[in-house]
């Protein structure tokens, strides 16, 4: 089996996505409540209320509590002269690798939070699949994007 | 220098059909439903109305479609009121498909399909929908000629060219019938039919039908309604046996230097030439039904869309061929795949897996429906000894083989797929393991190849084997110098 191994992403990322965690059971909350309300409506007994809430507090506690810090725990990232290694995955482990000379362009991108605390992501775009690398230091993904295009370019030459 | 030029007129009658055909429908629920009984000329207003204004947009858009090539690139301007206008270098073009359609066969033209790299499908081609033979002969002449001067290889040889080679693979006229008859289409077609009728719902009174249906059903006539069920079926079935005798008729598939010319089709001859530096990969399905008779179907990856218009980067090579044939044929026409290839199995404790895998989404609505259905319902309880049966042989047929410079995935059973990719070709790489399969020593590879989203995988192999693949790639620098 494939070791774990390379960087780890920014602690940062935990907040973040913590943040994003709670605009989603916000959002889900507003499904839930009126879901409640519909059924109350046809006297349906309380019960069914208590599952309803019930789940709504079990997903808030996994996307704030509980899955963040795993999530950062888990995303590993390598990049080399020759290749870029991806490792990712909270109840799946998935090793993600690039050979550098495939690689078409690169993206840095950065949504209101995560510009908030200084990061940025990193997208890796090869003929066929989309890679990304989330939540890295602002400083960290300029200077990855830069190796990346630096790099890919030099493979491009040497494979013709 | 360039002259722009316009398509044959003929191109006006199939746009302005292809057109028709499409709001024909919509206009025929609009009369019938908005008439309500006491038919009026005033119903025929607003679909004559649209009726003339698709006529003259058609014509129009006619009008307003010109082409032209210099000895670089191809032009192409095409819009009514917004101009849009497309310049396509030669050495971009990743191939040309030729059809001639039941009108351009009246006016002596083809319609020609030219597929250019890019990541965008839809936006990356050109349709010229009527051109006459003479003009494609020329313009495929220049796309060539660009290319080769791009490539500075051995002087063109207009002659040679010409010469059309001998057929690396045909279809008898009985394979072409063991084609139709064992392709899934019928599927296709009851689905086509299915969706007709939604469209039609507000002219067939369901409600009434349904509640005759119902009345049937609790009564003695079930029968009755699964026979009319199978006879739609069947008939469906022949549809679609019709459809792709028409497809694979006269299909030939030949070499010509570097490129794969695939003809084929009855009523609409058909012309796909595949580059050979196009292909990404090479893929073999063989399903149940045909690998009863010893049959296979091959397909090409290649980078690019809907050449042949089936899905996006696919080419059927060999709509039906002896399976021991597939080797040799695959070698002839790209030489750098090696099919004779010894596959690594699944370990042992992969077997469980495959075994409860199908049970985990069939157990539930089984024994529901068994259940509400008893006593004769049990029956449906068979199904579950056969998910797992089924299962067993899908982790038989699954497996890998690498070689230093090509992997081999294969997996199913239904319909049993290998994928030959060549390591050049291959984009990246994926070992994935949930924590049952690490629990297992197990793990899932996948494998991209071009064009977006086409990966082959196989579920359950070793987690070292895994890991092996993954090295493989990994090492490749190393390996070339």
């Amino acid at each position: 089996m494939l070791r774990n191994s390379g960087k780890p992403i920014s602690e940062k990322a935990i907040t973040v996505w913590r943040l994003t965690g709670v605009l989603v059971t916000l959002a889900s909350g507003g499904v839930v409540g009126g879901i409640a309300w519909f059924l109350s409506r046809f006297h349906v007994p309380k019960w069914w209320l208590v599952v309803l809430v019930g789940i709504w507090v079990v997903e808030a506690i996994l996307w704030v509590g509980w899955l963040p810090p795993l999530r950062q725990k888990r995303w590993r990232y390598d990049i080399r002269e020759e290749e870029i290694e991806i490792q990712h995955g909270v109840w799946s482990t998935t090793w993600t690798l690039v050979p550098m000379n495939r690689v078409q362009h690169v993206d840095v991108r950065q949504g209101p939070f995560l510009k908030r605390y200084g990061l940025a992501s990193v997208v890796i775009f090869t003929a066929a699949t989309v890679h990304e690398i989330p939540a890295l230091s602002e400083p960290e993904a300029e200077k990855l994007c830069r190796l990346i295009a630096e790099w890919a370019k030099v493979a491009d030459r040497n494979d013709d | 220098m360039m002259t722009k030029r316009r398509l044959h007129p003929v191109a006006m009658v199939t746009g302005v059909g292809r057109e028709l055909k499409n709001v024909l429908l919509p206009l025929l629920v609009v009369v019938v439903a908005g008439s309500g009984g006491d038919f009026s000329w005033r119903d025929l207003v607003v679909p004559l109305l649209v009726l003339a204004y698709t006529i003259v947009a058609g014509i129009l858009s006619w009008v307003r479609f010109t082409y032209g090539w210099d000895d670089q690139t191809l032009q192409v301007e095409e819009g009514v009121f917004v101009r849009k206008k497309r310049t396509i270098p030669f050495e971009r073009i990743q191939g040309i498909s030729i059809t001639e359609g039941i009108w351009q066969r009246l006016a002596g033209v083809v319609k020609v399909h030219i597929e250019t790299a890019g990541n965008v499908p839809g936006e990356a081609e050109v349709t010229l929908a009527a051109v006459s033979r003479e003009e494609v002969r020329r313009l495929q002449r220049d796309i060539e000629q660009a290319k080769e001067q791009a490539e500075e290889s051995n002087p063109w040889n207009d002659q040679e060219k010409r010469l059309l080679s001998p057929p690396l693979f045909t279809l008898s006229v009985k394979e072409v019938w063991l084609a139709a008859v064992t392709s899934g289409g019928a599927f296709g077609v009851v689905a086509a039919v299915w969706a007709f009728l939604s469209q039609l719902g507000d002219l067939i009174p369901y409600e009434a039908l349904f509640r005759n249906v119902q009345a049937t059903w609790n009564g003695h006539g079930r029968w009755y309604i699964g026979i009319i069920g199978l006879v739609v079926l069947l008939a469906a079935y022949g549809v679609a046996i019709v459809q792709n005798m028409i497809r694979f008729a006269s299909f030939a598939v030949r070499k010509q230097e570097d490129t794969i010319v695939i003809t084929r089709g009855w009523l609409e001859r058909k012309t796909v030439s595949v580059p050979i530096g196009r292909v990404q990969g090479v893929m073999i399905h063989e399903s149940w039904l045909r690998r009863l008779f010893g049959y296979a179907t091959v397909s090409l990856i290649h980078a690019g869309g809907a050449l042949d218009g089936g899905p996006p980067g696919d080419v059927v090579l060999c709509p039906l061929v002896k399976k021991e044939r597939v080797s040799s044929i695959v070698h002839a026409c790209l030489p750098e795949y090696d099919l004779d290839v010894t596959f690594h199995p699944l370990p042992e404790r992969a077997k469980i897996r495959y075994m409860l895998r199908p049970l985990y989404w069939l157990m539930v609505p089984v024994l529901l429906a068994a259940y509400i259905e008893r006593p004769w319902g049990a029956g449906l309880l068979l199904v579950l000894p056969l998910a797992v049966w089924i299962g067993v042989r899908r982790y038989r047929a699954a497996g890998w083989a690498l070689s230093s410079r090509q992997l081999t995935l294969r997996s199913g059973w239904f319909r049993q797929t290998t994928t030959y990719m060549l390591k050049r070709r291959l984009q990246s790489i994926e070992v994935s393991a949930t924590w049952w399969q690490k629990r297992k020593r197990l793990a899932t590879i996948s494998a991209a190849v071009m064009p977006l989203g086409t990966s082959a995988r196989v579920v359950d192999v070793d987690g070292q084997d895994a890991a092996a693949v993954y090295r493989w790639l990994q090492a490749e620098r190393k390996d070339e110098t």
